[in-house]
């Protein structure tokens, strides 16, 4: 995905297939033991989702890996109906280039579905400042 | 004082065979805490049957079991359900969200508070916002499988209007 800096308001970035995409680094943290099981997606930037990250429930299996156990809860999906889901804290810690202060911040990963691609929800953009631009198939994003 | 002895008596018994649980909440009393009122002054009894009590003597009050809220019969079966694993996701939602309603109102659970709820209806945590909670409850064990809810929403997360 091609970026375009621009100094004053952050990158800008292009969409890609009609959608607005985000590489986001993190990590599943166990802050006892600090194993961890790292993160890396191209999110699709979704500002209906108020949880933080979306990603398959296979993930559950994974966090259970290093003893961080999901809390299962049930979530709302776009049509309104209603899925049990998992839940868990993760810390994001780069979000495209912007690299944040280590652990992290902590959002909610939701684990649910087998979705191909990762959502990035409003709660992990809630210190960000992002514009869409519909005509020109860009958005600009300022961590 | 014999009367309030020997229930004190048989609920020590019964105490014996529940495990320790954790409380969080200010409704709830942890199980065999003992409350203890001493000092009581010495009084005459107004009518002839009623117990006196007298000043060297210690009333002591045990709670076997915190308060639970109440499970209609239909809930219980959807818990046993779960045990077996034959519940569909439809009425597993409905049992999470019928346990955490009776929960947040028998606790009085303001709206906008998220809650950690085990299956067997007590709170073992509460927060604010959905990531604190997650964070104060993770690595945490319970004896009893538990949830997370956010009261007076229809959901935990998710695409909501």
């Amino acid at each position: 995905m091609e970026n375009l800096t621009d100094g004053k308001t952050g990158i800008i970035k292009k969409y890609k297939n009609k959608k607005a995409y985000i590489r986001v680094k993190g990590a599943i943290l166990n802050l006892e033991t600090s194993r961890q099981i790292p993160l890396d997606f191209e999110c699709q930037i979704d500002t209906g989702f108020d949880g933080g990250i979306m990603v398959p429930d296979s993930y559950n299996l994974e966090a259970k890996s290093i003893n961080v156990e999901a809390r299962v809860t049930s979530i709302t999906l776009a049509d309104g109906s209603k899925v049990p889901a998992y839940v868990c804290a993760a810390h994001i810690q780069e979000i495209d280039t912007h690299i944040l202060p280590l652990p992290g911040k902590a959002v909610m990963l939701v684990m649910c579905g087998n979705r191909k691609s990762e959502l990035l929800g409003m709660d992990a953009l809630k210190h960000c400042t992002v514009f869409f631009n519909g005509p020109n198939q860009t958005f600009t994003i300022n961590v | 004082m014999t009367i309030v002895s020997e229930i004190y008596d048989n609920q020590q018994i019964l105490s014996t065979d529940r495990p320790e649980e954790e409380s969080v909440l200010g409704s709830e009393r942890p199980i065999n805490s003992v409350s203890v009122i001493e000092d009581i002054p010495a009084t005459k009894p107004a009518l002839k049957g009623l117990v006196s009590f007298q000043k060297d003597e210690t009333l002591r009050f045990v709670f076997n079991s915190q308060p639970r809220p109440w499970f209609s019969p239909a809930l219980l079966r959807k818990l046993d359900k779960i045990g077996k694993g034959v519940l569909k996701r439809e009425e597993f939602v409905d049992l999470i969200e019928q346990i955490a309603e009776i929960c947040a109102d028998f606790y009085q659970i303001e709206p906008g508070r998220v809650i950690a709820v085990k299956f067997d209806g007590h709170i073992v945590e509460s927060a604010d916002t959905e990531i604190d909670l997650l964070l104060k409850i993770q690595g945490k064990k319970f004896d009893v499988p538990i949830f997370v809810w956010k009261v007076g929403s229809e959901s935990f997360s998710g695409w909501r209007t």
